[in-house]
């Protein structure tokens, strides 16, 4: 798909061209089989009846030679003693056959006894290593090999028979075979032959071949193969269809070569003319192809033309009438369409104005609703902060009732140890002014106000610490300065400063600080998530509990500290869990509680620490709130004599 | 488009050269002229059949260097006049090597061939001393006329002969007076034999030589004729009951003399260069060979024929190249030859030095002579 986009033109053209050559070289090559076939098996058939037309020629002949030396056996028969009959019997046979040329008569040891026409060198001559001698003495009919005669360099053979104790020879020249094998209408480097059992050619029409007593090497093999070859068999050589067949009586072969050659111009004849056809068909093909593409090519180009006017957005445009009736269909389309285009764009116009003024109204009613809604939003914030400040008044007054209240008992002893001491010392000082004061009773006194004294001074030392945890709970929560402290202390003031509050609904709070570290943040933010933490706890966790237990925790952790707020009360309400955040959301309403607390806490948790509050609740056993609150911490460590917290703070209590 | 047409062209090139690539060499032309036709044909067409086997084998083993063999076979009719046409037709053709002459009378023909067409020939037979210690394009692997016209005396003086008839064939004087003129030198020279000379030309009566021997009372005939005319004499000379020692040279010796001569060919002498006998690997082998492919047996001329064309192969190896100088250089330097029954030696004038195996007919086959 990444591809260059492609020329349609130009890909129509070349896909035309590769089909045409593809169906080209197809036809080609299905005519040049099929044509080829046909011709094979049409000079096959004709090959087949030529062998046999020669076969039964060659045939005759051979049975004419036979039928001659029957009645040259029977002649000899009847006049063996007369050789003037012989001859003139002879000289007859001979003018009516010409192919016999001579005669003779060979005595049982292979001497020449009688020849004609005579001849006076051969008569007393051995043949006895002739085969036509040694195969008619086995009283066979023989047909013997070809030999030559020196003269006309032609064949003859010699036939044989068994007469008495004497064997009767006939020479027949084959040169009447070789005048009807060279007649024969033969084409194309054809051969048409005969050969004897010796593969020797005996006729060909290629008479050279038989002067020179040429060997055909294919037939020798086919003799070695199969010596048969009753019927006709048909072999193929690169260059010939071959076709041979036996000839029973002379032990002789007809051989017909059908040259491939003939064929083979045909079918270059024919593949040339298909191809320069078809290559003509195609030049034209094409060329006509191309014109017609370019036509088409010019009424789409005027086409697209037009689709680039309606394009740019002149709907008011119009395709024209173009030549070809798919491009007229499609202008007549697309004329509809931007017609369709055009009024839809007059009536979105419309509504569009129509819409402009209604917007204006609405904005304009907007306004006016949004400016009530801002003089809502700031009475909403002013009631807000007060709210705030009011739950701020609310928790400190509530620290206030208990500091008093503890400040309250060690004032109170310390007046009463003061005031006993005001009595004694003034007792003391009267017996001392009546000189009525011993020893004794001074030391009574020293003991009684030593002792009273000692108390008094512890009880203020605590008081002074109640302070002093009261003046590090009202450290500024707003500030926005971040300082170093200890948050182990931060908390723990807090803790401090509600236990009387949580004595007082009879739940203990334990603490456990395992931060070893000075932390930079903002002191008085830990501190109110802690406070509304643990007064949430002790004001909604315990309600109609006789007791309750609350476990405050700061650990580290790679962020900073994790501040987590146990308490074993009745847990929250799974329905009001995803409320508890939500401001104003309250239980407590009737018991002066705003709603505020949690959203306070999930406030500066998420926005100022951008830290995580989770809790965990369980109806019956209680809640758990668990706070990342990042922080940096210092370099420094805090000493704490390795006592914990929490046994410091039991060891306070 | 232009990539797509670029392609196609490649391609298209790339066929032709792969079909041009393809194309098989030509074949060498290795010619082979002898009479093939008239009197003298038998041992021609034997000759002919040695070396169209010898091509065929060649060819059978995938011819050589990738290169195959064509034979263009001609009949000089054994005589000069057509053997000089056939040289230029063997040129024109494109046949640098030739297997032939056979006969020796056919040495004119062949010194055309090499002035006229800087031809190389390898002849079978062509004996004439004529030829002998020339440095030229002529080789041969039959030996010298003239050690064979001692041979054949040699065998004449052992047998008792006083006067002796010598035929000759006069269409072949190249060979035949040669062997008549050194046999009757040597037998001159080295017996008391009386010779009496006799021309045999073609078409000559053969009982007149029968006549002849009766009439001149010799004891002893030597035929240097071919293969017919020595079986015709020999029919004659037996039905004139003339019974003497009888001799002939290796030309005659083929099977055709037996065949046409018959029983009168019994204890005939001859030389030969060849051991009928022998067993050689490569002479078996070709016996059965020449059987197979032409259901005779082969002649004498058939081993020469056969041995003279692959003499043309092992140089042609030696050379590794079908030039004809490397050719020649090849052929000069052959030295030992290991022939069909022995192995002999081609000179650096190209001329066969081996001994002749002295032979006879015996119940119609040849016979070494112990």
């Amino acid at each position: 798909m990444g591809s260059k986009p492609k020329k349609l033109a130009e890909a129509t053209i070349y896909n035309i061209i590769i089909v045409t050559l593809i169906s080209t070289v197809l036809v080609s090559t299905f005519i040049l089989v099929y044509s080829s076939r046909r011709i094979s098996e049409v000079n096959v058939d004709q090959n087949k009846v030529l062998t046999a037309a020669i076969n039964y020629q060659i045939e005759t002949f051979v049975k004419d030679q036979v039928r001659i030396m029957d009645e040259f056996v029977l002649f000899y028969n009847f006049n063996k003693n007369d050789d003037n009959q012989r001859r003139l019997y002879y000289k007859e046979l001979m003018e009516l056959q010409p192919e016999f040329s001579r005669f003779l008569v060979i005595g049982p040891t292979g001497q020449v006894e009688f020849t004609y026409p005579n001849d006076e060198l051969l008569v007393g001559t051995d043949h006895g290593y002739y085969t036509y001698f040694l195969e008619a003495k086995q009283d066979v009919l023989h047909w013997s090999d070809t030999f030559y005669d020196v003269i006309n360099n032609l064949p003859r053979v010699a036939l044989s028979i068994k007469v008495d104790d004497k064997v009767l020879v006939a020479y027949i020249d084959l040169v009447e075979i070789n005048n009807f094998i060279g007649k024969l209408d033969i084409r194309d480097n054809s051969i048409v032959s005969i050969l004897d059992t010796s593969g020797t050619y005996i006729a060909h029409n290629s008479i050279e071949k038989v002067i020179q007593r040429e060997k055909d090497k294919d037939v020798i093999e086919l003799f070695n193969r199969n010596s048969d070859l009753s019927e006709i068999v048909m072999s193929e050589t690169s260059m010939y269809l071959q076709f041979v067949q036996r000839i029973s009586i002379a032990d002789w072969v007809v051989l017909i070569r059908q040259s491939k050659a003939p064929v083979r111009t045909l079918q270059r004849d024919i593949i040339f003319i298909t191809s320069t056809l078809l290559s003509g068909l195609i030049f034209v093909f094409i060329m006509v192809s191309i014109r017609r593409m370019r036509r088409i090519r010019k009424s789409f180009d005027h086409f697209t033309d037009n689709l680039l006017v309606l394009s740019k957005g002149d709907y008011g445009h119009r395709v024209e009438k173009a030549e070809y009736l798919e491009f007229d269909v499609l202008g007549h389309e697309f004329n509809k369409m931007a017609e369709s285009i055009q009024l839809r764009e007059n009536t979105i116009h419309d509504l569009n104005a129509d819409l402009e003024n209604k917007v204006e109204e609405r904005t304009k009613l907007l306004d006016e609703s949004n400016q009530e809604l801002r003089t809502t939003l700031e009475n909403l914030q002013e009631t807000q902060e007060k709210l705030i400040i009011s739950e701020k008044m609310a928790s400190i007054g509530q620290v206030v009732a208990g500091v008093a209240h503890e400040i309250n008992t060690p004032v109170g002893i310390s007046v009463t140890m003061a005031s006993y001491i005001d009595v004694q010392t003034k007792k003391i000082h009267e017996e001392f002014n009546e000189n009525k004061l011993g020893k004794k009773a001074l030391n009574q006194y020293f003991e009684e106000v030593s002792h009273s004294s000692g108390i008094m001074l512890n009880t203020l030392e605590r008081a002074s610490e109640l302070i002093r945890s009261f003046k590090q709970v009202a450290v500024d929560q707003s500030s926005i300065d971040k300082v170093i402290f200890d948050p182990c202390d931060i908390v723990k003031s807090v803790v401090t400063s509600l236990k009387v509050q949580a004595d007082r609904q009879n739940v203990s709070i334990h603490y456990v600080c395992d931060v070893n570290r000075s932390v930079i943040s903002w002191p008085g933010r830990l501190s109110q998530i802690a406070m509304n933490l643990i007064q949430n706890a002790i004001n909604h966790g315990f309600k109609a509990l006789e007791s309750g237990a609350i476990d405050v925790t700061l650990q580290m952790d790679e962020y900073g500290v994790v501040l987590i707020v146990k308490d074993n009360g009745h847990g929250i309400p799974e329905d009001q869990l995803d409320k508890i955040y939500e401001p104003f959301f309250t239980t407590g309403r009737l018991e002066g509680s705003t709603g505020l607390g949690l959203n306070i806490v999930h406030n500066l948790v998420e926005s100022a620490y951008e830290g995580k509050i989770q809790c965990f609740t369980e109806h019956g056993k209680g809640t758990t709130f668990v706070l990342q609150l990042p922080m940096a911490f210092t370099e420094t460590f805090i000493n704490r004599n390795d006592v914990s917290t929490e046994e410091k703070e039991e060891e306070e209590e | 488009m232009k990539s797509k047409v670029s392609f196609m062209l490649i391609l298209i090139l790339i066929l032709v050269s792969v079909g041009a690539c393809s194309i098989k060499k030509d074949p060498i032309k290795i010619g082979f002229t002898s009479g093939l036709t008239g009197f003298l044909a038998d041992e021609g067409v034997s000759a002919r059949n040695g070396f169209i086997l010898a091509i065929e084998e060649m060819n059978g083993n995938g011819g050589l260097n990738g290169r195959l063999f064509e034979p263009v076979v001609k009949d000089d009719e054994s005589t000069p006049e057509v053997g000089m046409k056939i040289e230029k037709a063997f040129k024109e053709e494109g046949v640098e090597y030739i297997v032939g002459h056979l006969l020796s009378s056919m040495f004119v023909s062949v010194e055309h061939g090499m002035s006229e067409y800087d031809l190389v020939y390898v002849s079978p037979t062509m004996a004439t001393n004529i030829m002998t210690a020339r440095d030229d394009n002529f080789f041969r692997v039959i030996g010298d006329t003239s050690v064979m016209a001692e041979s054949i005396g040699n065998m004449v003086m052992r047998s008792e002969v006083n006067k002796l008839m010598i035929i000759f064939d006069q269409g072949n004087l190249g060979f035949s007076g040669t062997v008549k003129d050194v046999l009757s030198d040597t037998l001159k020279q080295q017996s008391d034999i009386s010779i009496h000379i006799s021309p045999y030309n073609d078409g000559d009566d053969f009982a007149k030589f029968a006549d002849d021997m009766k009439k001149h009372e010799v004891d002893g005939v030597v035929m240097v004729t071919s293969s017919v005319a020595t079986a015709n004499i020999l029919q004659q000379m037996a039905i004139e009951e003339i019974d003497i020692p009888r001799f002939t040279s290796t030309w005659a010796l083929s099977s055709e003399l037996v065949y046409k001569g018959g029983k009168a060919t019994e204890g005939l002498y001859g030389v030969g260069f060849y051991d009928k006998d022998s067993q050689s690997e490569a002479f078996i082998n070709f016996n059965k060979n020449y059987l197979d492919r032409f259901s005779e047996e082969p002649s004498h001329t058939s081993y020469f024929a056969y041995e003279a064309t692959m003499l043309y192969m092992d140089a042609f190896k030696k050379a590794e190249s079908f030039d004809k100088h490397k050719v020649l250089k090849a052929l000069k330097e052959t030295g030992n030859y290991k022939g069909l029954s022995d192995t002999y030696t081609i000179n650096g004038f190209g001329d066969a030095e081996r001994p002749y195996v002295e032979l006879q007919i015996i119940n119609g086959e040849m016979k070494r002579v112990e």
